[in-house]
């Protein structure tokens, strides 16, 4: 400690030029390391808040109120309703299955499920009208795909996830992935209202045997494992691994994502949905897609905020050479009394590493009172990027990246013998 | 003067180690230069093509067309038109609508075709899928460049499509770029006039909900012009009237545009405009700001290093009988050397970054302002390097520094 000291004083004292550059570009590179921080978190966390259309963010008035944000955590959040002409055009499960396990596959992670609601007759409205006025509805079949973590499920959607975290009269359980993905004849149906429909539903019958209850749906038949009531009960859930390709598309689809699309994404989600449904399509397939031209201007801020930090660093390596150059001297004749190449090395770092910590943490309390609340008026968001646990990541980070540089740049220079280092100059 | 040449480039080569982190450094300053000026170029982007309109006296029309309330010889929808009933008009830039007669099996799909004025064309470039914009190939007889937007056609660059002009000659109709799905494009406004600026005349095309899948052929307006087409200004035009036009006439031609469609005048989006700039430009302040300090103590710490380096042999050319102010050049002329292989590992890093497609959603650009800034920064690096060793040296006798055998 005792040369530490002494070092730094004869630093101070006859160097006053190097010294006095070495504090000032620290105190520089301190805190355009701190500034370019918070350009970079600024940047990227506006980088997808550009849209060219918002559709499925806000309220359209019939899922919400208008113009009401949606969360992210929100089941409306990204969920589109996709009307079909069923009326005029008729497509079975068999032609769009194709186009579900294509959805699922492109977007894998970024789509939540595509869900259809099937019927095993072709509804037109003169089939609504004649069951409107019958005691019962045909039974809808719900099927849906999702991919998560690569592997196919069927997503649990609110309606489903509501009655079963409520117990709203939900019995037994919900599918497993195993199920899912070995196509295991299971559903979620109510047997008394499917027994009370079956009659109206072509293709549709039920049995039980042992308390178990087994649904029969164009020839297929499907252990019942969960039964939901009130407003599930009018829906029998299955897998689509497993779904008969003979079921009608009835009305519409649901199609929800939990982020905004790329462009080249919504160009992808509307030339899949365009190719398997074309005309029956009646709505314009509108969804939220960011907006790239700004996003190449925030690409490059974010690039920039990594490009002063980079030259912020080398400054820092080219001081502590250049301090080093200085030291050659000093170090030989510590070599040449007895040092050891360790003993040598920790006094350096401890001297150069203690200015650097020190000019850190004031240059961290400067940032914080007096350059933040100037920045924060252009950047509202670094109020919140910055807090003392950013700043103590930063500082470790700091540390032990000078720590590894400077431990590289003095150990090269003490592996040089004494004589070298001393000739060194002349 | 090439004595101090060499001497410059073997101080260099001397202190090769350390000018190398120099280099490194200076280099990633130089980046950084051309970054925050490309950042602040890309806010004037949608302002600079219009600023002749938006800073003088203009007015923005929307002409009516094939209107039962407006004759036909009382339309404004031509350049002609607007310069014969307009005489203060000085310029026009419009996005005119017209279609190409294509012959044969050419063109089997409906393609609608958009005309740029020159303004557009030279001052303003689209994001680009695939291509190169119309200002950057050459015109040749016989041909019409022609830019597509992104489409499901399978319009592609380099297709080449047959068409005649008005009068029956033959051309050729080259596809030179693609514009990108949801790139900004000049077009007309949508929305209230009152808050119009320069942003709104360039919409973010969208194939889907922009065009029901008929894609936008762009070409200049003069090669309309060439070929002979109708056209028609749609529903965009500004113009540009003579500064000694009084403001009753300013107000006398815009009654005459309101009664064969609708405008108003420009200066309100040029005030939009300039609130939205000064807005934009404010956001970037604060890196402006911390690239500026950065950049000038950085040139400052690497000048002063370079000249301490180097103090030792300046001592022994003063010795061998050198003078102090040789030795300055000296410096300058190692500091050059730096500046220029920085210089040379910047543009590297930068070929190599666009080349790879890390720069490919980025706003860099090279023009003439990032070579101002890169040359300003090289020009502070040797003022700096001319004034550090003065400095240093006049402080000091060349017995201390040959003594100092730092």
């Amino acid at each position: 400690m005792k040369y530490v000291l002494k070092n730094l004083k004869q630093f101070a004292t006859k160097n006053k030029l190097v010294f006095t550059l070495f504090i000032v570009c620290q105190v520089a590179s301190i805190l355009i390391l701190l500034l370019s921080y918070g350009v970079y978190m600024t940047y990227k966390e506006n980088i997808d808040k550009e849209y060219i259309s918002t559709a499925g963010l806000h309220g359209d008035g019939i899922f919400g109120d208008e113009d009401e944000e949606y969360s992210e955590d929100d089941y409306r959040y990204m969920m589109y309703t996709i009307d079909l002409d069923t009326e005029n055009y008729t497509k079975t499960l068999g032609e769009v299955k194709p186009m579900l396990y294509e959805l699922t596959d492109y977007f894998d992670s970024k789509l939540d499920y595509v869900e259809l609601v099937l019927m095993t007759e072709q509804m037109n409205s003169e089939a609504i009208e004649y069951y409107s006025t019958q005691q019962a509805f045909p039974v809808g079949i719900t099927t849906m795909l999702a991919k998560h973590d690569g592997e196919y499920t069927f997503e649990k959607t609110t309606l489903l996830r509501s009655y079963e975290q409520q117990e709203l009269g939900f019995v037994g359980r919900f599918f497993t992935d195993e199920e899912i993905q070995n196509g295991e004849a299971v559903c979620i149906a109510n047997a008394e209202y499917i027994n009370n429909n079956a009659v109206q539903t072509e293709g549709l019958s039920i049995r039980e045997d042992d308390g178990e209850y087994y649904v029969n749906l164009l020839g297929n038949e499907y252990k019942i494992i969960g039964q939901g009531s009130s407003g599930l009960r009018s829906y029998m859930y299955i897998p689509l691994i497993n779904a008969p390709d003979e079921l009608y598309m009835y009305s519409g689809m649901f199609v929800k994502f939990n982020e905004p699309l790329t462009v080249e994404e919504n160009n992808k989600y509307v030339s899949i949905m365009n190719e398997y449904l074309g005309d029956m399509l009646v709505n314009d397939l509108d969804v939220a897609v960011v907006n790239v031209d700004k996003q190449t201007f925030y690409n490059t801020n974010i690039w920039l905020s990594v490009i002063i930090a980079f030259a912020a660093a080398i400054n820092l390596a080219v001081l502590y050479r250049y301090v080093l150059t200085t030291r050659r001297k000093t170090l030989a004749i510590f070599r040449l009394t007895g040092a050891t190449k360790n003993k040598i090395r920790r006094i350096y770092i401890t001297e150069t590493l203690g200015i650097s910590v020190v000019i850190f943490v004031i240059c961290a309390v400067i940032f914080n009172f007096a350059v933040l609340p100037w920045l924060t008026k252009y950047y509202p968001y670094c109020a919140e990027v910055y807090n003392l646990k950013i700043y103590g990541i930063m500082f470790l980070i700091y540390a032990a990246i000078s720590y590894i540089v400077l431990n590289a740049m003095i150990i090269a220079q003490i592996s040089r013998s004494p004589v070298e280092l001393l000739r060194e100059g002349t | 003067m090439f004595t101090y040449i060499k001497l410059g480039y073997l101080e260099f080569v001397r202190n090769l180690k350390i000018n190398l982190l120099i280099v490194i450094e200076i280099a990633a300053v130089l980046i950084t230069a051309i970054f925050t000026v490309s950042s602040v170029r890309s806010q004037l982007r949608f302002y600079e093509p219009l600023s002749n309109y938006l800073n003088s006296k203009s007015l923005y029309i929307i002409p009516e067309t094939l209107s039962n309330r407006v004759s036909y010889d009382k339309q404004l929808t031509s350049y002609e038109a607007i310069f014969e009933k307009i005489p203060e008009a000085e310029s026009v830039c419009a996005q005119t609508s017209f279609s190409f007669n294509f012959t044969g099996n050419s063109m089997n799909v409906s393609i609608r075709g958009m005309g740029y004025p020159e303004e557009i064309v030279e001052g303003f470039k689209p994001l680009l899928e695939d291509g190169k914009w119309l200002s950057e190939v050459s015109q040749e007889d016989g041909v019409v460049n022609a830019v597509v937007t992104e489409n499901y056609s399978n319009l592609e660059v380099g297709d080449e499509l047959t068409a005649e002009t008005e009068s029956g000659e033959p051309i050729t109709v080259r596809i030179v770029g693609k514009i990108k799905n949801s790139a900004a494009i000049f077009k007309k406004p949508s929305g209230d006039m009152s808050s119009y600026k320069a942003d709104d005349f360039f919409p973010n095309y969208l194939i889907n909900s922009d065009t029901q899948n008929e894609p936008y052929i762009i070409v200049a307006q003069e090669d309309i012009d060439r070929c002979g087409y109708y056209y028609y200004i749609d529903k965009c035009a500004l113009i540009k009237l003579d500064d000694s036009t009084s403001d009753e006439r300013v107000e006398e031609i815009l009654s005459l545009a309101m009664s064969v469609g609708s405008g108003m005048n420009a200066e309100s989006i040029g005030e939009n405009t300039m609130d939205e700039v000064k807005t934009n430009l404010i956001f970037l302040l604060p890196i402006v700001v911390g690239v500026l300090l950065f950049t000038i103590v950085t040139t400052i710490c690497m000048s002063a290093i370079n000249a301490k380096k180097q103090l030792r042999s300046y001592g022994v050319y003063y010795i061998c009988g050198s003078r102090w102010k040789q030795c300055v050049f000296i410096s300058v002329f190692s500091s050059i050397v730096t500046a220029a292989i920085a210089a040379v590992l910047a543009a590297l890093a930068l070929f190599i970054g666009d080349k790879s497609g890390l720069l490919k959603n980025t706003v860099i650009e090279f023009g003439s302002w990032q070579l101002l800034a890169c040359l300003a920064v090289v020009v502070l690096y040797l003022i700096t390097a001319i004034i550090m060793p003065l400095a240093i040296i006049g402080r000091t006798n060349p017995r201390e520094i040959l003594k100092n055998n730092e």
